[in-house]
């Protein structure tokens, strides 16, 4: 019975701690714009972090290495560094946006600029990172954020047409005012932001955190397999929901308030304060997840001791990390940058930065010498070469697109 | 978690065979007797013993060993002169902190500690050999054209008098940088397809040098020589 609860509860956060201000913001925008002529893109995101995550995670189940041990004994110091300037530039803009997404969302409920309510959310984020238990910070969070179903009962209620909406997930097509570019730099963009690289640190650093075995194999692979696809569904009705109300009337998505306005429209004041309860929670939680993955991949890039496993003061460096990390994220905040466009500029670096992280832990998921029996099948080598290749050529074609595109716009 | 590990079949000591020197030792995770972090394996101590053997003898951790590693000698030794000049002051600047091979207790993921981590990084207080500088030179053949550099540095445990040493017997030689074959060479059946095809036909000009069949392995000058005819192809170790 415990065994079936913790099952549960792990899927359970996993769908809510899924979906982040990324996957919020750049879903809504999309599916005002495109419909869901992108929604194929979710799909193929979500089957990568599964593959990513599930790899990452068996390799910290069986070998207690975290992804940037690997990165660093795979790669050496040199390409390490590399991947960890540009890891962490992307985690911290991540940061950042979780942030900023955390005050955004609380502006809607109390009408108090976001700017004055930062301090306060960066200050609560790290007060969670230095005392909370692991467990309950992963949990609590992560089941609120299922608040996030709204959306999904609020596509219902607004009864799209069902057989357009999927037909329009099959084919390779676009709105007939929009370009083609414009169509594959979104696409990059949602890949980003189902693929976020803070998310597979934080995932096998905290496989490590609760101290997982080969005997955890089987939960780890049913919250991967289960809940993140019941995450990327969250996604869908997010863009299904953006595509209903937004679409006929052209309008795009600029602020949070938008994004949760087809609830309010479907629903009423009781969906709109459960999806924000969900907004507040699920940023909260991807707050405290990227804040945390600056400071893993930090203290494993140099072998210092990490993880709240352990007493603070055990972990000195890494908590001196944390700190200075949220400071460094409610600063950036404070110079008035809109949260919405770093959000926007996190998830397409996000693309960029994945391959250096993906290839090592794909070799080390084969190697016996860290995985003996566990290594990757074939099932799982497959889809990683695959995914090798997808990896590579979205990281290859972000910057570009993102300069003739002039962001989507 | 010390007794979950003990049914794991990963956990193996690496330190009891034969190992590659970059492959499995260098960047690893350095962990204590309480599973406490200590450091990172920034670089390796080589000793030339009087019996003319080239054996591992310590872990070397810490800047001074980490920052000579983030380039090759022209870059690599710009980039110390920047540390070493942001620090004039210090006696110890240059002097790598050491854990000695003695207190090692085994290697698999990480590296094991016999001891606790308070205390267990004191400064080399030498010059010795480093496994970098060895990593850095040159392999020439006997006209003294250039045949590439040393891509991985192949070790064995002694089973016979004097016992114990971790011995060099070997250099992978190829172009490229040292550990960029991931473990291919020693394991031709590792997975994925794609991976694996790629590297091996990037490293089809790599080989292998015994430590014995080298002409020279000059300290001084920076240079190994071999006659190319020596050289033999790359074996599969841990097929």
């Amino acid at each position: 019975m415990k065994k079936v609860f913790a099952v549960a509860l792990g899927i359970l956060t996993a769908i809510g701690g899924f979906v982040d201000i990324g996957d919020l913001v750049t879903n809504a925008q999309v599916g005002a714009r495109f419909g869901l002529s992108l929604g194929w893109v979710v799909i193929v995101g979500v089957v990568g972090i599964c593959v990513f995550a599930e790899m990452s995670g068996r390799v910290a189940a069986v070998s207690q290495r975290a992804t940037f041990d690997i990165v660093r004994e795979r790669l050496g110091p040199r390409m390490g560094m590399a991947n960890l300037l540009a890891s962490m530039a992307v985690t911290l803009l991540t940061f950042v946006a979780e942030i900023g997404g955390v005050a955004l969302a609380l502006q809607l409920v109390s009408s108090v600029n976001y700017l004055l309510i930062v301090p306060f959310v960066a200050f609560t984020v790290w007060l969670i990172l230095w005392r909370a238990k692991f467990s309950v910070m992963e949990n609590v969070l992560g089941l609120f954020g299922l608040g996030l179903v709204v959306f999904a009962v609020a596509l219902w209620q607004l009864g799209p047409d069902w057989g357009d909406l999927t037909h329009r997930m099959m084919v390779v097509d676009k709105p007939g005012d929009e370009q083609w570019r414009t169509w594959a730099y979104y696409a990059v963009a949602l890949f980003g932001a189902a693929m976020t690289p803070y998310e597979v640190f934080f995932f096998s650093s905290g496989g490590v955190e609760e101290r997982w075995t080969t005997k955890d194999l089987g939960t780890m692979r049913l919250n991967v397999l289960v809940g993140f696809p019941l995450g990327g569904m969250l996604s869908l009705s997010i863009a299904g929901c953006a595509a209903v109300v937004f679409g006929p009337i052209d309008a795009s998505v600029d602020t949070l308030g938008q994004v949760g306005l087809p609830v309010a429209v479907a629903l009423g004041k009781v969906g709109l304060a459960v999806a924000l309860i969900g907004f507040v929670s699920a940023t909260m939680g991807a707050a405290c997840e990227c804040g945390l993955s600056v400071g893993y991949s930090i203290a494993q890039y140099n072998g210092w001791q990490w993880g709240k496993y352990v007493r603070t003061d055990v972990a000195a460096r890494f908590h001196v990390v944390l700190l200075l990390a949220t400071l460094a994220g409610a600063a950036v905040l404070l110079t008035k940058v809109d949260p919405i466009l770093v959000t926007e500029f996190s998830v397409v670096f996000s693309a960029v930065a994945l391959p250096l992280t993906y290839f090592p832990i794909l070799v080390v998921a084969n190697d016996p010498d860290y995985m003996g029996k566990h290594v990757n099948g074939r099932l799982a080598n497959s889809l990683g070469s695959v995914y090798l290749i997808l990896i590579g050529v979205a990281a290859l074609a972000a910057i570009p697109l993102m300069i003739v595109t002039r962001m989507g716009a | 978690m010390a007794q979950d590990l003990a049914d794991q079949e990963s956990s193996k000591d690496r330190l009891s065979g034969s190992l590659d020197a970059v492959l499995h030792l260098l960047d690893r995770q350095v962990v204590d007797a309480d599973d406490l972090m200590v450091c990172k394996v920034d670089d390796l101590e080589l000793t030339v013993f009087d019996d003319g053997v080239l054996a591992i003898t310590g872990l070397l951790a810490g800047s001074a060993a980490a920052v000579p590693r983030y380039g090759d000698q022209g870059f690599g030794g710009l980039l110390h002169d920047y540390w070493r000049r942001l620090g004039r002051t210090e006696a110890d600047r240059d002097d790598p902190y050491r854990i000695d091979l003695e207190l090692v207790d085994h290697l698999d993921s990480a590296v094991k500690l016999k001891v606790g981590r308070e205390g267990a990084l004191v400064r080399q207080g030498q010059r010795a050999r480093r496994l970098n500088r060895l990593l850095q030179m040159p392999v020439q053949g006997l006209d003294g054209v250039r045949l590439g550099r040393p891509l991985d540095v192949r070790l064995e445990r002694e089973t016979s008098d004097p016992g114990e040493r971790i011995r060099v017997i070997g250099l992978v030689v190829g172009h490229g940088r040292p550990g960029s074959y991931f473990g291919y060479d020693r394991r031709p059946d590792m997975g994925p397809w794609l991976v694996r095809s790629v590297l091996r036909w990037l490293h089809r000009h790599s080989t292998y040098a015994e430590l014995a069949d080298l002409d020279e392995l000059d300290w001084d000058a920076g240079v190994i020589r071999v006659d190319p005819a020596r050289l033999q192809p790359l074996k599969a170790v841990d097929a």
